[in-house]
């Protein structure tokens, strides 16, 4: 039985240590925080997993937790904020990696207009582009109508047009 | 329909959530609206960059949460707790308890009667005692002659 879980754990594992540890980086700002309670998340569902074996709840229970764990910490920490970590090293040489520096210029520029949004917009930007959660399960996960979700995503992404087109 | 609800079903499409009767109508004006092709362009390579600059979990990561599964599992309460039970054990064991539970029910009601006895035996006690040392004392009472009829004193 022992064997079982741990292969179910296993499989969720791997469908979801990127997506959630990606969301967690953007809401924490901290990839060391994002690591650490991207365990705490994974500990609980191991030890959780037998009551939430139904496939379509365990994304829903996934990003709930981290969610609650992430909001928890700001709880404790209160106004703490952390220093942005750098992504990675950019390389500018003669070979090809232009293309790569306008890529993480982009990425930039969005990482800095979404921190600038409120918190609720870019929640749920970060649920639906680095979870792939469906609408609804972003509703249920904030406690909010789909149609708030659907909203919300409008707005991001046409400032973030907005945003990007002046650059151009 | 404007061009701002095809707006919305571009994003829709883009996150998955578009049903499959309407992608024929948004393809349909895409075709025929530079506007909206522009947008959709613009979505989809703004969802591919996000998409391709997420970072990975590093092997530590993975090492750490593994590591604190086994330890887990190991824990001396894990192994109890975890040991397969025959279904027969859980009814015998929840039997024994019944019985239990009755018996000690059962003991405290006797209890409770013996307890009622003593009682009432102290207060029939305490009240003797009371009414004895209302009782003027024998001795105190002056003793009383009987002389037959005649007789001279």
């Amino acid at each position: 039985m022992e064997q079982e879980t741990l292969i179910d754990f296993t499989l969720i594992y791997n469908r979801f240590k990127k997506p959630l540890f990606n969301y967690l980086i953007k809401i924490l700002k901290s990839e060391m925080l994002a690591e650490d309670i991207a365990h705490n998340v994974f500990i609980k569902l191991y030890s959780n997993l037998a009551g939430i074996r139904k496939a379509d709840r365990v994304e829903i229970w996934i990003f709930t937790t981290a969610r609650n764990e992430a909001f928890g910490h700001f709880r404790k920490m209160k106004n703490i904020k952390e220093e942005e970590f750098s992504t990675c090293e950019i390389q500018i040489s003669t070979d090809c990696c232009f293309d790569e520096y306008e890529r993480n210029e982009l990425i930039s520029i969005i990482e800095r207009e979404l921190e600038k949004m409120e918190p609720a917009q870019s929640e749920v930007y970060y649920l639906k582009e680095y979870s792939g959660l469906r609408y609804k399960e972003i509703s249920q996960i904030m406690n909010i109508s789909e149609e708030l979700v659907k909203s919300r995503l409008f707005k991001v992404r046409q400032k973030l047009k907005t945003v990007l087109t002046k650059l151009v | 329909m404007a061009c701002n609800d095809y707006r919305i079903m571009i994003f829709e499409y883009l996150d998955g959530e578009l049903p499959g009767e309407k992608e024929a109508l948004l393809f349909t004006h895409l075709a025929s609206c530079s506007k909206c092709r522009d947008e959709f362009k613009q979505q989809s390579l703004l969802k591919n960059e996000v998409q391709i600059h997420q970072k990975e979990v590093s092997d530590k990561f993975e090492k750490r949460v593994f590591d604190s599964i086994k330890s887990e599992n190991n824990s001396f309460i894990n192994r109890i707790v975890s040991k397969k039970v025959p279904a027969y054990f859980s009814y015998m064991l929840g039997g024994i308890i019944i019985i239990a539970v009755l018996l000690s029910l059962i003991q405290v009601g006797s209890l409770r009667t013996d307890l009622n006895n003593f009682k009432w035996k102290y207060e029939l006690t305490l009240r003797q005692l009371k009414y004895q040392s209302t009782q003027p004392e024998i001795s105190n009472i002056p003793a009383i002659r009987i002389v037959p009829s005649g007789h001279k004193l």
